[in-house]
C-alpha cells in the first residue's frame, strides 16, 4: 500500500506529472541551499525524504519547522520567499495531474492567500495565538461550508416539509 | 461525506504546525498551516466536484425479474452498475434489500477507476409476506481522503404473497355463489320486535295483542304481528382423509375447504347461530365440537389445525367414541333376536326392517364421513344446517351422507372439491380435464335436486376458468363443424 497521502484524483499516472513534481522537490532542495548554505541543503535533503515517504503536507510542515529550527532569529525575507516559492511550488505540482489542472492551481493559490491573509491581518493587531486561532477556525469553517455544499449537491439534505410534525 | 483518517491526520498536522508557530512565536509557521489547510479545502472540493459528476453519468438499476412471490420463494435479483465517464474514484454499490429478503451473500458491485460496467445477480429468499420495497442501491465513493455515501437508483418492490388458497371459487357450474348467511327469519308470525302485519281479531287472540290504535282506525278489533328471528343451528362437517390433500402444497382440496369453513364460521359467528364441528379423518372422526354461540374460537383453530390424516399414520389426536347403541336397538343383535324367535308373525313383519337398517349401519360403521354426519346431526331437537365439506372422490358416500344430513328436515349444504381441478397434472390435457369436469358438474347437480340440499363447487378459480374456456372452444368448433 502506498503510504504517501494524497487524493486518488491525483494520483500519479503520467510521466510528465512526476518529473513536474521531482522537479519542485529539486527545487525546494536549491531553495533551502539557497537560503541557508549548507545546513539548509540537509534540510532540504530531510524535507524531499519527508516527501518521498509520506506525501507533500507532511513535506510542508517539516520543510517549514526545519527551516525555522535552522534560523532561531529574524530571518531574511528574500530567503523566507525563495524557500515559501519553493514549497508552493511542491504544493501546486500535483494539480498537473488533475483533469482542471490550471483550476486546481488557481484555487489553491487563492484558497493558500486567503488563509495566510487572514492569519497576517489578524497577527497585525492580535497575539500570534489568536492568529493561529483565526487560520484553523477559517480553515474549519470553509471544510465545513464544503460539506454543507456536498449534502445539497449529493441530495442529502431532507425536505422539512416531508419531515413528520412532532408532537408534544 | 466523512473524511478518512489519512485526513484526519493531516488536518492534525496542521494543528501540530499552529501549535509550534504559538509555542515558539515563529509566525512562518502559520505559512505552513496555510499550505496545509489549502491541501485539503482543494481535495475536498474536487472529490465533491468529482462525485457529482459521478453520479450524473451513472445508471443503477436493481432488476427482479418477478414482482410476485409466495411466502418462502426465491428470486433472483441483480444489480446493474454503469458509467458513462471514467473517474478516478473507486465505486462500491450495494443493493437495497428490503429486510425481509434473505441473502446468503451479500449483494454488492465494485467499479475500480477504470472500469465502467459491473453486474451481479444474487438469489434473495423472501420468507414473510407483503409488500416489500426495495432501498435505494447504497453507492460508496472514496478517493483515500473522502468516502460519501449516497442512495441512487430506482426502488422496485416485489409482493410476496402468502401461500395457501387463491382465487377461491365457490359456485356452481363455474358461476359464483355467496354462501355468508344474512339475518334469517323464521317464517313464522309470532312475538317478536319486528312488525309484520296487522289483521283483524280472531277468537283465541289474547287482550295484549290488540292494537288500539288500528282497531281505532278499522272500527273492528285488530291485532298486530310481529316477525320472530330465529338462530340457525349449524354444524360444519368437514373431511380431512387422505383423499383431500391432492393439490400442490399449500393449496389442497382441504385448504380450499377450509377457507370455505373459514368463511361459514365466521359468518356464524356474526350472527351468533349456534355452530358446531365435527371433523372426519381416515380412521372416523378427530374433532366433535358441539353447536354453542361460544365456541367460534375454537372451531376457527381447530380448522385451522386441519392437516389431512393418513391411513396408516398413528394420529395423535384422540378419536371420539361413537355412542353406542343398547342391544336392543342394535340392528345384528335385534336380527339374531328375532331369528331366536322363529317364524313369529312378529318376526316376519320386523325381520326386513332390521335387515335394511342393519347394512346401513354396518355402512355408516365403516364410512367416516357417515359417521361424522350421523354424529354431527344426531340427537337434534331442532333443524339445523348441516354443512359437508368435501371431495368427489367417492360419490356414493357423499349421497349417503347427504341423505342422513337431510333427516328430520335438515336443510344441508354440501361443498364439493373437484379432484380434477386440483391434480397437478390435471390441466396437462385440457379436454379430457373439460370432460371430468362435465362429470362433476353432473354429480353435483345430482346433489343439487334433492329436495333441501344445496351442492356447490369450491375451486381455484383460475383453473376453474382455464377449463370452463377449453369447453366453450369445443362448443364453438362442434358449431362450426
Amino acid at each position: 500500500m502506498n503510504s504517501r497521502v494524497d487524493s486518488s484524483l491525483l494520483a500519479t499516472t503520467e510521466g510528465q506529472s512526476q518529473r513536474l513534481e521531482t522537479a519542485a522537490v529539486g527545487g525546494v532542495f536549491v531553495a533551502f541551499g539557497l537560503a541557508a548554505g549548507l545546513p539548509g541543503l540537509v534540510v532540504g535533503l530531510a524535507t524531499a525524504a519527508v516527501w518521498y515517504r509520506v506525501g507533500t503536507p507532511y513535506a510542508i510542515a517539516a520543510g517549514h519547522v526545519l527551516f525555522v529550527g535552522l534560523t532561531p532569529g529574524a530571518i531574511d525575507v528574500i530567503s523566507v520567499a525563495i524557500v515559501e516559492a519553493a514549497l508552493l511550488g511542491l504544493l501546486l505540482a500535483p494539480a498537473a495531474r488533475s483533469r482542471i489542472p490550471v483550476r486546481v492551481a488557481v484555487i489553491t493559490t487563492l484558497v493558500w492567500l486567503v488563509l495566510v491573509g487572514l492569519a497576517w491581518l489578524a497577527l497585525r493587531s492580535q497575539p500570534l495565538w489568536i492568529a493561529g486561532a483565526v487560520s484553523i477556525g477559517v480553515f474549519a469553517l470553509a471544510s465545513y461550508g464544503l460539506y454543507r455544499y456536498a449534502l445539497v449537491t449529493f441530495g442529502l439534505i431532507d425536505d422539512p416539509a416531508k419531515t413528520p410534525t412532532e408532537h408534544s | 461525506m466523512r473524511p478518512t483518517r489519512r485526513l484526519w491526520s493531516v488536518g492534525g498536522l496542521a494543528l501540530i504546525v499552529t501549535v509550534l508557530a504559538i509555542i515558539f512565536a515563529r509566525p512562518l509557521l502559520l505559512v505552513a498551516t496555510a499550505m496545509i489547510g489549502a491541501w485539503i479545502l482543494v481535495r475536498q472540493y474536487l472529490f465533491i466536484t468529482t462525485v457529482a459528476e459521478t453520479l450524473d453519468s451513472l445508471s443503477v438499476t436493481q432488476s427482479v425479474p418477478s414482482m410476485a412471490v409466495r411466502t418462502d420463494g426465491t428470486t433472483p435479483v441483480t444489480l446493474v452498475a454503469e458509467r458513462s465517464a471514467t473517474t478516478a474514484l473507486s465505486l462500491t454499490l450495494d443493493a437495497g434489500i428490503p429486510t425481509a429478503g434473505r441473502s446468503y451473500k451479500p449483494l454488492s458491485v465494485s467499479l475500480g477507476p477504470a472500469e465502467s460496467t459491473a453486474e451481479r445477480t444474487e438469489i434473495i429468499e423472501w420468507p414473510i409476506a407483503g409488500r416489500h420495497e426495495f432501498d435505494e442501491v447504497t453507492l460508496t465513493a472514496s478517493d483515500g481522503l473522502f468516502e460519501a455515501t449516497v442512495g441512487v437508483g430506482p426502488t422496485p418492490a416485489v409482493t410476496v404473497e402468502p401461500r395457501g388458497p387463491r382465487n377461491v371459487h365457490v359456485g356452481a357450474g363455474g358461476d359464483y355463489v355467496a354462501i355468508a348467511q344474512g339475518a334469517h327469519q323464521a317464517g313464522r308470525l309470532k312475538s317478536g320486535l319486528e312488525p309484520a302485519e296487522i289483521r283483524e281479531y280472531v277468537s283465541g287472540d289474547t287482550a295484549d295483542q290488540i292494537d288500539w290504535n288500528a282497531t281505532a282506525r278499522f272500527a273492528t278489533p285488530h291485532v298486530r304481528e310481529y316477525e320472530t328471528e330465529t338462530d340457525r343451528p349449524t354444524v360444519l362437517v368437514v373431511d380431512h382423509r387422505s383423499a383431500l390433500t391432492t393439490g400442490p402444497a399449500d393449496e389442497t382440496k382441504l385448504d380450499y375447504l377450509r377457507e370455505v369453513a373459514l368463511g361459514i364460521t365466521e359468518s356464524a359467528h356474526r350472527l351468533d347461530d349456534p355452530l358446531g364441528l365435527v371433523t372426519i379423518g381416515e380412521d372416523g372422526i378427530t374433532n366433535r365440537i358441539a353447536k354453542s354461540t361460544t365456541r367460534y374460537r375454537t372451531i376457527r383453530r381447530r380448522l385451522f389445525d386441519l392437516e389431512a390424516t393418513k391411513p396408516e399414520t398413528e394420529r395423535s389426536v384422540s378419536k371420539t367414541r361413537m355412542p353406542t347403541r343398547s342391544a336392543a336397538t342394535a340392528p345384528r343383535s335385534a336380527l339374531d333376536r328375532l331369528a331366536v324367535d322363529g317364524e313369529t308373525g312378529f318376526a316376519r313383519s320386523l325381520a326386513p326392517f332390521y335387515r335394511n337398517r342393519q347394512l346401513t349401519h354396518e355402512r355408516i360403521d365403516a364410512e367416516p364421513l357417515l359417521a361424522g354426519v350421523r354424529l354431527g346431526t344426531s340427537r337434534q331437537r331442532e333443524k339445523t344446517w348441516t354443512v359437508i365439506c368435501t371431495d368427489d372422490s367417492d360419490p356414493t358416500a357423499v349421497l349417503d351422507a347427504v341423505g342422513l344430513a337431510r333427516a328430520n328436515g335438515n336443510d344441508v349444504l354440501v361443498i364439493l372439491a373437484p379432484t380434477v381441478l386440483f391434480e397437478p397434472s390435471g390441466m396437462s390435457d385440457v379436454e379430457r380435464a373439460y370432460d371430468r369436469y362435465v362429470s362433476f358438474e353432473t354429480f353435483r347437480q345430482e346433489l343439487d335436486a334433492i329436495d333441501q340440499v344445496r351442492a356447490l363447487e369450491v375451486a381455484p378459480g383460475d383453473r376453474l376458468a382455464t377449463i370452463l374456456a377449453a369447453g366453450t372452444g369445443r362448443r364453438l368448433r362442434g358449431v362450426r363443424q
